[in-house]
């Protein structure tokens, strides 16, 4: 009889173990990219190829978070300069977004993308900004692709633009988000 | 042409040059090439993820380092070392690559993810020995 019971407990505990597994969709190599460019001058653009993103697919709670180190612009001085004197890479490494797909059900995804509404923070230099937007998720096969953008100005996050190049950076900042989630 | 007028053809053309090439320099700068980088650190895969969860890994930001693990997972580009290091490659994962072997990766540390709690590395080469 103990031992019945102790087999039924592992069974039971196993088997929330994997229903929470499966709840939660990641990305470990999702994509950001952000473009602040203004026309005549040499593109302001950076992408970030490695960024995680995780979907909790019964309440559609939403976390993402990217490394300010991850971004790679073509110019290697303007990485630099994003780095040591825009975000402060070495205080703040990293930029994070919490939030909630807005009535998600993921049964209802399909190969046919939806749209569906995103709200929450993006936090970047310890400063936080309401971001809602939205955003295209389709389920293909066993992943399921999420993508949109937003935008944001550096004056949110207290990023100030040097007046010597202000006309060369866009007060608007597109920030363009590709995701792959996988069940784990 | 004059002896004079010779050096001042000769210093002012050297100088545009240096100029130009400044200017390419400065602001058409090439990036690091991880790959051809001496690293700075050698370290097992638990024991860099130990430094970054203890916060004390800010030196290695930035750095070129060897990180040797067993792998645990691997997609076309990126291979996870014992659960704790996520590398990018630069090149597609060769196939030779088996889950659970061990390998030594070559790379620079971008910084902790305490969403996944793992470290990230990027540009990364397999080393073989």
């Amino acid at each position: 009889m103990k031992s019945e019971l102790s087999v039924l407990a592992i069974v039971t505990i196993m088997s929330i173990v994997s229903i929470n597994a499966q709840t939660k969709y990641i990305d470990k190599s999702g994509e950001i990219g952000f473009e602040a460019s203004e026309a005549s001058f040499e593109p302001v653009k950076a992408v970030n190829k490695s960024v995680t993103a995780i979907l909790n697919l019964e309440d559609g709670q939403f976390a993402s978070l990217a490394l300010i180190k991850g971004f790679h612009f073509e110019n290697s001085l303007m990485e630099e300069h994003f780095n040591e004197n825009y975000i402060e890479s070495e205080i703040y490494p990293k930029a994070t977004f919490k939030g909630s797909l807005l009535n998600f059900d993921h049964s209802q995804l399909s190969e046919n993308p939806a749209e569906i509404e995103v709200d929450g923070k993006l936090k970047l230099r310890e400063k936080e900004k309401g971001v809602k937007t939205t955003l295209s998720v389709q389920k293909v096969d066993d992943s399921i692709i999420m993508k949109g953008s937003f935008k944001v100005a550096p004056s949110d996050f207290d990023i100030e633009i040097p007046k010597i190049v202000a006309n060369k950076i866009a007060e608007e900042v597109i920030v363009n988000v590709a995701f792959k989630l996988r069940g784990k | 042409m004059s002896r004079k007028k010779y050096i001042i053809v000769t210093a002012t053309s050297m100088l545009i040059g240096l100029l130009g090439w400044g200017y390419l320099y400065i602001f058409h700068g090439t990036h690091r090439n991880i790959a051809k980088e001496v690293a700075t650190a050698e370290f097992q895969a638990p024991e860099l993820l130990f430094i970054f969860q203890q916060g004390t890994a800010e030196s290695y930001v930035d750095q070129v380092v060897l990180v040797t693990g067993n792998v645990s997972s691997i997609d076309k580009k990126t291979v996870v070392l014992n659960g704790m290091i996520q590398i990018d490659l630069l090149q597609e994962t060769d196939i030779s690559i088996q889950n659970k072997q061990s390998i030594k990766v070559k790379g620079r540390c971008v910084g902790y993810d305490d969403l996944l709690e793992v470290v990230k590395i990027d540009q990364g080469t397999q080393i073989i020995e």
